[in-house]
């Protein structure tokens, strides 16, 4: 083949040693920069101050809930000034206070609440951060709650209601909580969850059967196989149905999306551009 | 000991701005001049450069080191080039064909003009040589030659089998050899 001291080597190497210029290079490496780059101090800051206020909230409730006095069934004069009105009703937390205070002591199912309790600050810690603005304007959320613990921050509970219910309450909300938080801790999901990667594939794997003048697809597992094919089946339909604008718009997306992948020349053939 | 390319991109990935730096100014040079080789004028390789950059950075979760990152950067090159071609009207089944016309050699304007008459026209007729060559081969040398790949890697970068890349390189170095009169 070619060995270093090759004379075409030589005379390559003597050829004009175009540079990209400079513009480019700036442009670039700020799209480099762009995409790796780090958010604004805000968006910095609020998730561990929604985190902290989260916390906060759970432990005034955990407070107030320990001072609650739930199972008796006498209702207080100060809770009939109250409208009864559905859950998302708003109280002054001060009002409740006095009605907590007022109530007697708790007569049974002290552990139910507890551990309703306990899953509850599990899942509340886990739940994702409430906008900075309701964070702060808001006071400690009412007990009871419809769904997820995010819903805290938005709703305050019905006093009556919760002078009457607590322990059903928490309980109810305890596993109301514990799906959400579930799917709270998968929404943030990581952005670069990579499908199996295309491109990973294909260095792995050579068409050993090709012909000299021919590209084929390199060989993939099926699973990595499936999705760019499928977004390539799309755009032919979408091509053969005359809708042109749309699918150039969908194949740069695909080439945006699947760079290494090749696309066969019968596939090619549908989805080109026209 | 400094990073390897692969650790640089992997770090690239994970968020660090200045490990694709020095990849970019390690690769930059090299990737340029393939492009610019592999198209007719200056204008389509820089929108073409910016655009296989592009890719790669969108690219970059994606990104695992089972090959080189040169492998990876001029596969991504290759694909890009593909589509240009394609779309004026080249089949892949063209790339192989005898010489194509081109419209000027690429060693020109930015020759270096102290360079002896007898070197500057060598380097003129190869550069000529060098853009006459049917695509796959004149590809096949700029990744040897600028990317620094070897056959397995040419192979890989352009989804040809191992014996394809070896015939093109050969036959576009033996007409590049030709050219400047080294048989």
């Amino acid at each position: 083949m070619i060995e270093p001291g090759d004379n075409l080597v030589k005379h390559y190497r003597d050829l004009a040693r175009e540079e990209p210029p400079a513009a480019l290079d700036s442009a670039i490496l700020a799209a480099s920069r762009r995409a790796v780059g780090r958010p604004s101090l805000s968006r910095r800051w609020a998730m561990p101050v929604s985190i902290a206020a989260v916390l906060v909230l759970a432990f005034g409730v955990t407070l107030q809930m320990q001072r609650e006095e739930p199972g008796v069934a006498t209702s207080t004069p100060q809770y009939k000034s109250v409208a009864p009105a559905p859950p998302a009703a708003k109280e002054p937390a001060l009002t409740l206070d006095r009605a907590i205070s007022s109530a007697p002591p708790p007569v049974e199912s002290a552990p139910a609440p507890n551990k309703a309790l306990a899953s509850r600050k599990r899942a509340t810690s886990e739940a994702p951060p409430a906008p900075l603005g309701k964070i702060e304007s808001e006071a400690p959320p009412e007990a009871k709650r419809s769904d997820a613990p995010a819903e805290a921050f938005e709703k305050r509970a019905e006093p009556k209601a919760f002078a009457d219910s607590v322990a059903p309450a928490t309980a109810a909300r305890a596993p109301a909580a514990a799906p959400a938080a579930p799917a709270a801790a998968a929404a943030p999901a990581p952005q670069s969850s990579a499908n199996p990667s295309d491109e990973s594939r294909t260095f792995g794997t050579r068409d050993k059967r090709e012909s000299a003048n021919a590209l084929q697809a390199p060989a993939r597992a099926p699973a990595a196989l499936a999705e760019p094919e499928r977004e390539l089946e799309r755009i032919a339909r979408i091509r053969s149905e005359g809708r042109h604008d749309e699918a150039d718009k969908a194949l740069a997306e695909f080439r945006r999306k699947y760079p290494e992948y090749r696309i066969p020349e019968a596939m090619w053939e549908r989805v080109k551009p026209r | 000991m400094p990073a390897s390319d692969e650790q640089l991109m992997l770090a690239y990935a994970g968020g660090d701005a200045g490990s694709f730096d020095t990849l970019y100014a390690k690769h930059k040079g090299p990737l340029f001049r393939f492009v610019l080789r592999s198209v007719k004028s200056r204008a389509e390789a820089e929108e073409l450069f910016q655009e296989i950059w592009m890719r790669a950075i969108e690219a970059r979760t994606r990104y695992t080191p089972q090959a080189k990152f040169s492998t990876w950067l001029y596969t991504i090159a290759h694909h890009r080039l593909v589509d240009h071609w394609r779309a004026r009207g080249l089949t892949l089944v063209s790339l192989d064909d005898e010489e194509r016309p081109v419209s000027e050699p690429q060693a020109g304007p930015d020759a270096e003009p102290h360079r002896n008459l007898e070197a500057r026209q060598t380097a003129e007729r190869l550069a000529a040589a060098l853009a006459a060559l049917p695509l796959a081969q004149r590809e096949a040398f700029l990744l040897h030659h600028e990317g620094g790949l070897d056959i397995g890697e040419i192979a890989a970068a352009t989804a040809s089998g191992e014996e394809a890349a070896k015939s093109r390189l050969r036959y576009a170095t033996n007409k590049l050899r030709e050219a400047i009169g080294d048989d």
